[in-house]
């Protein structure tokens, strides 16, 4: 009698199966991280191979907050990646106000947005990197064609940062401006016509109704630029290295160098571990306020 | 306040489609007027227009004497209360309402005095802290309406204020719109495809059709004087009755004998001038339902016409008869206590003086 109560295995094995997918997930994540918090408090140095083996406590961590150029590396990955998502996000804006509207421009350039996004960030770096070469790239003869001096571009100090944020604009600027036109086509229309007859100007509406109904939008925006922009490498490494010197050592920057091409492995691995902290705290909060702010604009 | 006037207003949408049709209208000063039609009759656009959210093609509107056609929305001073509220869903309702004061730099206590007296008048005080989404039906409607009248504007205007309240809602808002009118005396007309709402509210009603103006007048005018087949059939519940005939001479007297050969009727002497000035070779005899008596079949009158019951309901307050005459069917409300079974023979009489003759050719009234 039991066995014949007994479900079949397919029916019992269902549940198992429907939770593979996050298990095997869930172990592909966890184990290398478990694993790197595991090397970041040993002497693990890739060309000792013995050194893995050497448990050191907190001492690389001690020695990362402890190094000279620990601040810089601090202000350098949230200088970028402010300054990325915060001019990304102004520009996205700016363009998707432009495009939506019932224009046949809007409708020509809406999709030419896509454009930058389908081509691998190295390779938009590497066509960049060689319009801006001091001496034969296009870019100072376009600026001196205009009045304007030549710059050296990623090469010297002063305009390294600028240069890679250009780039950065110039690839991510367009899906800010996508998500932000999703999220204001999806507005109905009367309340902007309630707006118009209620004789609020521009800003007014802007500011009163566009800004807070497209909040949401705009979180999610954040999230991903911020998160991206923290953890940037393709971008910067293609560009400069981290260079010229230390100007564009991010924690990415440092955490790569300092693990692979130095070989210190454990030595690197607490820039990585700080930076996974700071994303996670920042984009926990980020997103307890996208809730916040869909309800909101959801009118609650 | 203001008188409004529209003159040979055309709209013609990208693609050809024309949904309003050399419309001339004037709404007085303090009126009520209703803008009655089927959807797709071009109301609606004629109310956007009217707003200013809708260019006009061509002719020429005014409002208190001043042209309004290139005039934004905003400088003309109409109110709109949409048909799906509109409300701005991040604001509270004290500042959905003081939204067109604010964006007008009126100062601050001056709104705040004037949202509380509106929101007096509206009752709805109560509710000036929450958010839109929390807010049952009746009551977006009354913050919408607080909008458009916080402003003092010279138009009111109204799209389907009703139409997604449920029934007691709508019998109850029906009240405060007319007292609401009567307490601001604002120009306000009301945009609806229910005649009932028309008729219980506005003091005048423009019946639309197809993007053309059909009849203006006071819903007497309009019910008892249909100046065609659609006012006559559109306005009134259960509708007119229409029946193709044809006029016969016979001897001095006239008559209309129905194009399926069902019945022979005596012209009434008021209407025989009527049928002789129009020449029309066709005739369509409209009755309304509750215009129609009925009688025994046993009934000697001249003007009691043969029928057969086709089915008999009785609705408590009143019965409503399907009877078939020749081959059409005529609807007729009868008092409920009548016993009909299907197959009965009855006679019916058309009240004389309640029988409407349309041109069938044109359509018009005779």
């Amino acid at each position: 009698m039991e066995e014949n109560i007994r479900p079949p295995f397919a029916v019992r094995a269902r549940p198992w199966f429907i939770a593979l997918p996050a298990l095997l997930v869930l172990i592909g994540i966890l184990y290398p991280f478990l694993t790197a918090i595991y090397y970041s408090m040993t002497a693990y140095a890739l060309n000792r191979p013995g050194s893995v083996d050497t448990f050191v406590g907190l001492r690389n961590y001690v020695r990362m907050f402890t190094s000279e150029d620990f601040l810089y590396s601090t202000y350098i990955t949230f200088a970028y990646a402010l300054l990325a998502t915060g001019i990304e996000l102004t520009l996205g804006l700016i363009v998707a106000m432009l495009l939506n509207r019932d224009s046949r421009l809007a409708k020509i350039f809406t999709p030419t947005l896509i454009f930058p996004m389908i081509i691998p960030p190295v390779i938009g770096t590497l066509v960049w990197k060689m319009m801006m070469q001091p001496s034969v790239g296009i870019l100072n003869p376009m600026l001196n064609a205009v009045g304007l001096p030549s710059l050296q571009w990623a090469a010297a100090p002063e305009t390294a940062l600028f240069s890679v944020l250009l780039v950065d604009i110039w690839m991510f600027t367009p899906f800010v401006a996508l998500i932000l036109l999703a999220g204001l086509r999806s507005f109905p229309s009367a309340p902007f016509e309630a707006a118009r007859v209620d004789g609020a100007s521009f800003w007014f509406t802007f500011r009163n109704l566009t800004l807070p109904m497209l909040s949401p939008f705009i979180i999610i925006v954040v999230v991903f630029r911020l998160m991206d922009s923290l953890k940037m490498f393709d971008i910067i490494f293609a560009m400069t290295e981290g260079g010229p010197g230390n100007t564009l050592m991010t924690y990415q920057l440092t955490a790569y160098r300092t693990s692979i091409q130095f070989q210190r492995l454990a030595q690197g691995l607490p820039y990585a571990i700080l930076l996974y902290i700071i994303i996670y705290i920042t984009s926990m909060y980020l997103i307890k306020a996208w809730g916040r702010a869909q309800r909101r604009a959801a009118g609650y | 306040m203001a008188e409004l006037r529209l003159e040979h207003i055309y709209k013609t949408y990208k693609g050809g489609v024309e949904a309003v049709k050399d419309l001339n209208l004037t709404v007085k000063d303090g009126e009520f007027l209703a803008l009655l039609g089927p959807s797709g009759c071009g109301k609606t656009s004629t109310l956007r227009m009217i707003v200013g959210l809708e260019d006009i093609t061509s002719g020429e509107m005014y409002i208190g004497g001043r042209l309004v056609n290139r005039l934004e929305p905003n400088q003309r001073n109409v109110a709109l209360a949409f048909e799906t509220y509109a409300l701005y869903p991040p604001l509270s309702v004290f500042d959905n309402i003081a939204f067109c004061l604010r964006a007008r730099s009126v100062p601050k206590h001056e709104i705040a005095q004037r949202v509380r007296r509106v929101a007096e008048m509206l009752d709805i005080t109560d509710i000036l802290d929450r958010k839109p989404a929390e807010l049952g039906g009746g009551q977006k409607q009354r913050v919408s309406l607080a909008r458009a009248l916080v402003r003092d504007p010279d138009v009111f205007l109204m799209d389907e204020p009703l139409s997604h309240l449920d029934a007691a809602l709508r019998a109850h808002m029906r009240i405060e719109l007319k007292r609401l009118h009567a307490q601001t005396g604002r120009t306000t007309i009301l945009v609806t495809h229910d005649q009932l709402e028309a008729v219980a509210m506005a003091q005048r009603i423009a019946v639309m059709n197809l993007g053309v103006l059909q009849q203006v007048g006071t819903f007497d005018e309009i019910y008892n004087h249909p100046v065609n087949e659609f006012v006559a059939g559109f306005i009134g519940e259960p509708p007119m009755n229409i029946l193709p005939t044809r006029p016969v001479q016979e001897g001095d007297k006239l008559w209309l004998a129905a194009l399926d050969g069902g019945f022979r009727l005596p012209l009434p002497d008021a209407l025989r001038a009527k049928v002789e000035r129009s020449k029309a070779q066709t005739i369509d005899l409209g009755v309304r339902p509750i215009h129609i008596e009925t009688l025994d079949s046993s009934s000697e009158a001249v003007d009691a016409l043969p029928a057969t019951v086709q089915t008999f309901e009785s609705l408590g307050e009143e019965g409503q008869l399907a009877a078939q005459l020749g081959d059409s069917t005529v609807l007729v409300v009868t008092s409920p206590l009548l016993e009909l079974e299907r197959g009965d023979a009855v006679k019916l009489r058309f009240r004389p003086d309640r029988i409407h003759l349309f041109d069938a050719a044109t359509q018009q009234a005779l």
